[in-house]
């Protein structure tokens, strides 16, 4: 299903996280051509974009920081 | 909250497709916010899938949250659950993420603006799927210097040596694979923005892939898993909408 791009496991295995981050990876790809950063005030201003340079980086700090500690993301506590 | 002459609903933009093109009659998915259903509307020859979401709480909330990678994970995968049901329907140009328009008056000047780079990029994206590879190093390479560092300069070198020995770019087979998949892809383009920090990761990009293709595409990707077996793995995820391949319509 188009829905949940399946990760297709070629050979070996793969972290529990990949999805998310492909889909990270994917998602916020659109456009990535940044014009500084954000407008964030609605009001007036017609399209309201967020800079993504900034976030990106951000999280590929925070994904960092997740991996120095631990490979693996916590799992929730419950099952589906 | 005051009203203003402007203050209806903000319009959460997913993506672009065309109306003549068969269309979801309703789509299932849960909105951006969680809250507002996606629906389309017609714009000239366009359909813009939105939202409604509140310009103050929701806007506010995206910028307060783009650096929380809770937030920013969920609300991706909201986007791309709308965005993925309307792909496997019908063409679709995906917007960035987090585009929101203050409403329908500007959100159809915007795309009647842009109607002719959209009409190119509807040519470029038709029949095509988004795909991603990676390769990555299963054997570590042996470390020529394994004795301990017995001082910090020393550690140093020894960590910069190791770096450089790094398989990746000047890796001739995996610049095979590369060249290959490009040859049957229509365009592609670098990824791995959030993912890219795992070290054992040799190479990764994005393609777009004609459908008629595929066959050969896994031909390809088979042939190289095997000839790896032990030394490089291979992951391919997908099929995505076409979202790396849409800067054009900007």
């Amino acid at each position: 299903m188009p829905n949940n791009p399946e990760t297709v496991q070629l050979a070996g295995t793969s972290q529990e996280d990949a999805s998310l981050l492909d889909i990270l990876d994917h998602v916020l790809n659109a456009g990535v051509v940044v014009q500084g950063s954000v407008v964030i005030s609605v009001a007036g201003v017609d399209l309201v974009y967020v800079g993504l340079n900034v976030v990106l980086t951000s999280v590929e700090t925070a994904l960092r920081n997740l991996r120095g500690e631990d490979l693996r993301p916590k799992k929730a506590s419950g099952n589906e | 909250m005051k009203a203003t002459s402007n203050s209806g609903p903000g319009l959460y933009l997913y993506g672009v497709s065309r109306s003549a093109a068969a269309r979801p009659a309703r789509l299932r998915s849960a909105g951006v916010d969680g809250v507002h259903p996606p629906h389309p509307r017609a714009c000239d020859e366009f359909v813009c899938w939105v939202s409604d979401v509140d310009p103050h709480g929701f806007a506010a909330a995206m910028q307060r949250n783009m650096e929380n990678l809770d937030w920013l994970a969920l609300h991706s995968v909201r986007h791309q659950q709308v965005v993925g049901e309307i792909a496997a329907k019908t063409t679709v140009i995906p917007a960035r993420f987090a585009t929101v328009f203050s409403g329908e008056a500007a959100l159809f000047k915007n795309v009647r603006a842009r109607k002719s780079a959209l009409g190119k990029v509807f040519l470029k994206i038709a029949n095509a799927e988004e795909w991603g590879v990676k390769v990555f190093a299963e054997a570590r390479p042996a470390r020529a210097a394994t004795r301990a560092a017995s001082s910090g300069k020393q550690y140093l070198q020894q960590k910069a040596a190791r770096l450089k020995q790094r398989p990746g770019r000047n890796d001739t087979q995996v610049a095979e694979l590369a060249t290959k998949l490009e040859r049957l892809a229509q365009a592609s383009a670098p990824t791995g923005k959030v993912s890219g920090a795992r070290p054992d990761l040799l190479w990764q990009a994005t393609f777009l892939l004609s459908r008629a293709r595929r066959k050969q595409w896994d031909q390809t990707l088979k042939q190289f898993v095997k000839r790896w077996e032990g030394a490089r793995r291979i992951e391919v995820n997908g099929p995505w909408p076409p979202y790396s391949f849409v800067s054009d319509a900007e």
